[in-house]
């Protein structure tokens, strides 16, 4: 199994300098909310919710999170029906949907 | 990332961001009597979602699925960098169907 970096400060830090204040966010009732989709895999929680608005957020966050190893995933909606939106390995998951 | 930025009727193309909703595309349109026939059930699903699993539904088995209606995309790689594939005109796709 792959092993993924965690977010550290740091890493919130730079987010934050892509995003903005307003769009990334660490609180736990968004952890808990973005942890699942509507399958019936039990949820795995992420450790950074991050609400790119363009094209070259998207990029920047990318490249950080290569960078340093840590682990994305993509999420729209969550209406997926096989878990394919989990954040198995926790790390970041990049929202699409604000 | 949740607009749609042009509902282009001269092409029949809509270029739109991955939080569109299906039922906000529907409704977009066919204000303008216009079809975008994949409906895989789930109208509160996303266009993002949709592509990345190709989703087909009922109406899969009469119009096709999610890829035979998408002629080109913008994509971030996980190293960072973003690829333009394909376009609005049918000859300027390479690798999409």
């Amino acid at each position: 199994m792959t092993k993924f970096s965690p977010v550290t400060s740091d890493i919130l830090q730079q987010l934050e300098e892509i995003v903005g204040s307003k769009g990334l966010s660490t609180l736990s009732q968004d952890l808990e909310k973005y942890s699942k989709d509507e399958s019936l895999e039990p949820p795995h929680a992420p450790e950074v919710i991050v609400h790119p608005k363009t094209t070259s957020e998207i990029s920047a966050i990318m490249k950080l999170a290569s960078t340093y190893n840590i682990s994305v995933t993509p999420q729209g909606s969550r209406t997926g029906l096989s878990g394919g939106a989990h954040p198995i390995y926790g790390g970041i998951v990049l929202s699409l949907n604000s | 990332m949740t607009r749609i930025l042009e509902i282009d009727e001269d092409n029949l193309m809509a270029i739109v961001e991955p939080g569109v909703l299906i039922m906000d595309l529907h409704k977009a349109t066919e204000e303008k009597g216009l079809l975008y026939p994949p409906d895989p059930g789930q109208e509160s699903g996303s266009l993002g979602g949709n592509i990345s699993t190709n989703a087909g539904g009922v109406k899969g088995m009469k119009y096709g699925v999610t890829r035979d209606f998408v002629q080109g995309l913008e994509v971030v790689l996980s190293s960072g960098e973003v690829l333009n594939l394909g376009g609005k005109h049918v000859r300027t796709q390479p690798g999409t169907s």
